[in-house]
């Protein structure tokens, strides 16, 4: 097997299609359009089947403005339930940050919330939850999924979290964006976003000097939101003030997704998997650098009016998707390629909208290709490591034979002290042994990197063979074969953690190492 | 390629030649199926015919479907349940454990089919020698599945002496019936090619299953009625093409969830919201098996054996082409499930045939190509979406081989080397020492002993990779039947399971996790010992040629510590002492220089009461 196999198959315009046959979609828009209609009401819940749908109201008509559209705040805990509790931020990384605006007014409606979830999750017919919004009731809703999964990971409930939001502003930085990766919740959030809308790209670009056109733009929003006629009453914004914003967006965006020395920094960053919805079909990625090109791709093909428009358009959207589940996609104009995988990569350019904007296409490949899954699969990877873990099994076994030995010596030193005094009959042996146990540690951190990457499958730490094994280096004294004492999983995440802090702290071998890697064992 | 049956005419031939029953007995059979259920007396249960076709005698059993919902669907939301183990042992994974699942409606019918004289009439046929064959249209098509793999396991597993003629199972717009494993046994046990599963191309009844209960319902019955060749509802009732398309609608919505997650799945996605998403829907669990002929109503057959891709052209082939034509194809799901008899007649007598095969290398498009499968394709109205996942299906099939030839490479490089230096490192420690390996692995005293150690461990690990991938469906459903590998998972079971124990009991872990036999024993062990007795239809035996060391060290733990010998302990000692003599003088699995000199062994004879010494050994 080539190492460096990567999938034969893009299967993102798949996952779209998979989505949208269900009735998560339509379930979830009906309930936003419902929370967005009724005056007063920060959100809905009700009861289908096994699952609970919590939906936010997207319209919020006392908001004040803020005059800082941009500002982040740190976060690390809600309601006293601390986020990300298994992780530490390492040294130098940036905190975890999020909306300034769009944290306090999750704040203020925390309590309620709270409140009926527990009784949600707190009962025995409650198999899975859905909660969901629109705009910015999308950010609301994104927030509190987060406490819920910290929550319910805090008590072990198996209740399923799903966070699907309609034309959601961005949320936080690039820290929140990876430490949800990294918790491995990203499979929790599915953002729909449109082709044109142009709310969930705003927060890319500085746009602090055009804040009365953006406070203009969200009242026309939430009171078309709540009924296409009141949209009428907003203040309109003129052209040449809507055609200033799409620029200002479009263009930070082209500029921040160039490779090279002319691209700028980006503030907000996207997470979970982002679900590009247009006439044409949907695609689902999950790459934070595919979601951004694609963002301005989509965007950059579009006019300032439909920006604005789209962001209402999200119920003719899931209709749409829900419909064409039934018959076959328009045949593609041009030619197939015959490989699997290009012709995969044309089916998902055609569903993004973008099949008609030869300059586009280009870009979107590109992006779509480089996020492509390289490397073998996360099961191939598992597999490998098994047969890496039976080569490097046989050194934990020199080990503990080492460690017999020394007891058995007439000098009577246990094994520790026989290889701190490494005298001359013994010491070429000792450097042996040392040299074993480096290779079983180079071994495990490897392990760990790949996990915290992502190239392993989800359910990795949790095989039993891995909870075993990585257990059984921490002792490195006893059989790896038969052992089943303290397997559960909380013991595996116990050992990952002090794992992990070991590696922190020993950055290399010194060359003078006097103790073990394993704190414990030092005498 | 052993094991995977190569075609010998791989560009075409007669479908007659190719699945061993000529077309004039599928149309007779066809005929006699959709008899069965016309037919006027609604208790019987099954129809016996013995016919003459172009001078060969068959016998034809044929049997009456199910026209009450509440036999399709017996419990929400898709009427499954554990398969009966004790009638069909083989329908389920070996090394995993894990029995089929089945309709349970049509589970239940079959048990009350088995009450008849039924069991007598078939024994004869079968004992005849002729051609038998068991056929059914609709719901009656599951009583044929069961029946043909009863018979399958009764008269024609591994261990039967009298091989009379095998029989097929021909089906006519069958319902799915059971989920993957039915697939996954029926090639591991090379039944598959024996079961031959016609459907016309909009037909409803292959797709019903794939639909919650919940969700059709309301609907069910009625469509069933629709369906029942004998029902007097008439084809004018002003509700049917309503109802019709509605049921349409939703069992073809949920046809779309279950292609899409397995499609993402046979492509390698590793997106995390695919298995959320998962959690959230109800997906059908029943899957197809055998080999599937699909009629596209231009006279073309189209012949698929990979039961991925026959999954995914249930959805792709009833697709419309736009919203327009609903209220049209909804109606053409039911009248196609009625017209098999006719549409057989023309489309057998045309010889047009075309077997999908080398699926990850289809045409992607329909290029104006002459070639048959591209015809097929076409005929089908297969778009590119549709021949990706027939590509994928194709490249998993692919990869499972690959990862046996893989694995295969795994043992020849490693395996064999550190099996041959652990033999001798047995024979050296019997012959040289007088004791057995047992001990001299248990002391650990010698520099051999810590290399078989490392040879232990590099096994090990060769075997749990195999049995990672048998857990996930990752090697081909044959491997677990092959002769082969049973055999080498037997021989190293019998070889190193000794050592695991010895390593086991050397650092008394017994008493911090129990005795080995309970929880300790690895699973490249059950594994492989499953697969010897399900070769065998053996039982699983509790404790083995390979385990006895463990008993053995648990009757000494417990004797030693002057505990009070109950009836259990010593009926424990005489089953060992019983079992002992088997393998050695009997089954000759079993040394006895293995054991008899074994200090370990001896201290366990010295302790027993006089009463319990065995003076035989």
């Amino acid at each position: 097997m080539a190492s460096n196999e990567t999938s034969p198959f893009e299967s993102r315009e798949m996952l779209a299609t998979f989505v949208s046959s269900t009735p998560l979609l339509s379930e979830s828009w009906r309930l936003c359009s419902q929370a967005n209609a009724t005056p007063f009401r920060t959100f809905v819940t009700e009861r289908v089947g096994a699952a609970v749908y919590v939906a936010f109201s997207g319209v919020h008509m006392a908001g004040e403005s803020d005059p800082n559209w941009r500002s982040l705040i740190p976060l690390d805990s809600i309601g006293g339930v601390p986020l990300f509790s298994s992780r530490r931020s390492k040294e130098g990384e940036e905190p975890v940050m999020v909306h300034a605006g769009m944290l306090n007014l999750f704040f203020s409606l925390f309590n309620s919330f709270q409140n009926q979830m527990l009784e949600i999750v707190g009962s025995k017919d409650t198999k899975s939850v859905v909660i969901t919004g629109h705009s910015i009731g999308g950010a609301t809703a994104s927030l509190c999924t987060l406490w819920l999964l910290s929550y319910l990971q805090s008590i072990s409930s198996s209740v399923s979290v799903l966070c699907i939001t309609y034309g959601a502003p961005l949320l936080g930085n690039e820290s929140f964006s990876q430490i949800i990766f990294k918790e491995r919740w990203g499979g929790n959030f599915c953002h729909v976003v449109s082709k044109h809308d142009i709310m969930p790209r705003l927060l890319f670009a500085p746009i602090t000097s055009l804040s009365t056109q953006l406070n203009s733009l969200l009242q026309f929003w939430h009171l078309s939101m709540t009924s296409p006629d009141m949209g009428k009453l907003a203040n309109q914004i003129s052209e040449k003030e809507k055609d200033k914003l799409f620029t200002a967006v479009v263009d930070y965006l082209e500029t921040a997704t160039q490779d090279g020395e002319t691209s700028v920094p980006i503030l907000f960053h996207p997470f979970g998997s982002y679900f590009f919805v247009s006439e044409e079909g949907a695609v689902c990625v999950d790459s934070s650098a595919a979601i951004i090109k694609m963002m301005h791709l989509t965007l950059a093909t579009s006019s300032p009016a439909s920006s604005i428009e789209d962001h209402l358009k999200y119920g003719d959207y899931v209709n749409k998707m829900s419909a064409q589940t039934l018959y076959q996609s328009n045949s593609m104009q041009k030619s197939i390629p015959d490989s699997s995988y290009e012709a995969g990569l044309e089916l998902a350019i055609q569903s993004s909208g973008i099949a008609n904007q030869e300059s586009a296409i280009t870009s979107a490949k590109e992006c779509l290709k480089t996020t492509r899954r390289m490397g073998p699969s996360p099961t191939l990877n598992a597999a490998s490591l098994a047969l890496s873990l039976s080569k490097v099994v046989p050194y934990r076994a020199q080990i503990e034979w080492y460690k017999t030995w020394c007891e058995k010596q007439d000098d009577q030193m246990g094994y520790y002290d026989s290889f701190k005094s490494r005298n001359s009959s013994s010491s070429k042996r000792g450097m042996k042994v040392n040299i074993n146990r480096c290779k079983l540690a180079r071994f495990w951190n490897n392990v760990i990197d790949m996990l915290e990457r992502g190239e392993l499958p989800h359910d990795f730490d949790k095989r039993a063979k891995w909870v075993y094994t990585s257990h059984f280096y921490k002792l490195l004294e006893v059989s790896s074969d038969v052992l089943f004492k303290n397997s559960s999983y909380s013991i595996w995440v116990e050992d990952l953690r002090e794992l992990k802090q070991l590696k922190a702290k020993v950055q290399r071998f010194p060359h003078q190492f006097t103790g073990f890697l394993d704190g414990e064992v030092v005498p | 390629m052993k094991n995977y049956r190569i075609r010998d005419n791989m560009a075409g031939g007669s479908l007659g030649d190719n699945i061993g029953l000529k077309e004039d007995a599928i149309k007779r059979v066809c005929g006699l199926a959709c008899k069965a259920n016309n037919h006027k007396s609604t208790d019987k249960l099954y129809f016996y015919d013995k016919v003459q076709i172009s001078s060969e005698t068959y016998h034809v059993f044929s049997f009456p479907g199910s026209w009450d919902p509440a036999e399709w669907f017996v419990n929400k939301p898709f009427g499954v349940s554990k398969i009966n183990s004790t009638q069909f042992p083989s329908l389920r994974s070996i090394g995993n454990d894990e029995l089929a699942w089945v309709n349970e409606g049509f589970a239940k019918r079959f048990d009350r089919l088995l009450e008849t004289n039924f069991e007598d009439v078939v024994k004869k046929a079968i004992l005849d020698g002729k051609q038998v064959v068991f056929t059914g249209h609709s719901s009656g098509a599951a009583m044929a599945t069961q029946t043909t793999f009863w018979v399958l396991e009764k008269y024609f597993n591994p261990t039967k002496i009298q091989k009379p003629k095998l029989p097929f199972c021909v089906t006519f717009g069958s319902p799915l019936i059971g989920n993957h494993i039915f697939s996954h046994a029926s090639r591991r046990e090379n039944w598959s090619r024996y079961f031959i599963h016609f459907v016309l191309r909009y037909d409803i009844v292959p797709r019903i299953l794939l639909a919650p209960l919940a969700s059709i319902e309301e609907n069910f019955g009625s469509v069933l009625q629709f369906l029942n060749p004998k029902s007097k509802t008439s084809t004018q009732d002003p509700t049917r093409a309503i109802l019709i398309s509605e049921v349409y609608k939703t069992v073809m919505r949920n046809a779309a969830s279950v292609t899409s997650h397995a499609a993402c799945i046979l492509m390698g996605s590793t997106n995390l919201l695919l298995e959320t998403v998962a959690n959230f829907v109800e997906l059908s669990p029943y899957r197809p098996f055998g080999t599937y002929v699909f009629c596209n109503g231009n006279g073309q057959l189209i012949v698929v054996e990979n039961s991925d891709a026959v999954l995914q052209l249930l959805f792709h082939t009833a697709l419309l082409s736009d919203l327009a034509e609903l209220e049209e194809v909804a109606d053409k799901s039911i009248s196609q499930h009625l017209n098999y008899v006719a549409e057989l007649q023309e489309s057998l007598g045309m010889q047009n045939v075309v077997y999908l095969e080398q699926l990850e290398q289809l045409p992607l498009s329909a290029d104006g190509s002459n070639s048959d499968v591209a015809t097929a394709l076409d005929g089908l109205g297969l778009n590119t979406r549709a021949r990706l996942c027939l590509r994928a299906a194709g490249e998993l099939e692919k990869q499972k081989r690959k990862n046996e030839d893989k694995i295969m490479k795994e043992i020849q490089d490693k395996a064999l080397t550190s099996m041959k230096e652990l033999q001798n490192y047995k024979t050296t420690c019997e012959m040289h020492k007088g004791k057995g390996y047992y001990d001299a692995f248990k002391v650990q005293k010698e520099s051999n002993d810590f290399q078989a150690n490392v040879k232990r461990l590099v096994l090990a690990g060769v075997w749990d990779e195999v049995i990672e991938m048998l857990k996930r469906y990752e090697l081909p459903d044959e491997f677990e039947g092959d002769k082969e590998w049973i055999k080498r998972g037997t021989e190293y079971r019998r070889l190193v399971e000794p050592l695991d124990i010895a390593n086991y009991y050397r650092h008394l872990k017994n008493e911090d996790t129990g005795p080995y036999m309970i929880r300790a024993r690895p699973k490249r062990y059950r594994y492989t010992q499953r697969w010897l007795e399900h070769a065998k239809r053996m039982p699983p035996a509790p404790i083995t040629e390979s385990t006895f060391w463990a008993e053995v060290e648990e009757l000494y733990s417990w004797i030693n510590s002057k505990k009070p010998l109950d009836d259990h302990v010593e009926q424990r000692v005489k089953q060992l002492q019983k079992d002992l003599k088997n393998w050695t003088d009997d089954e000759k699995v079993l040394a006895k220089d293995t054991f008899l000199k074994d200090p370990n062994f001896i201290r366990w004879k010295d302790i027993l009461p006089q009463e319990l010494k065995d003076t035989s050994s």
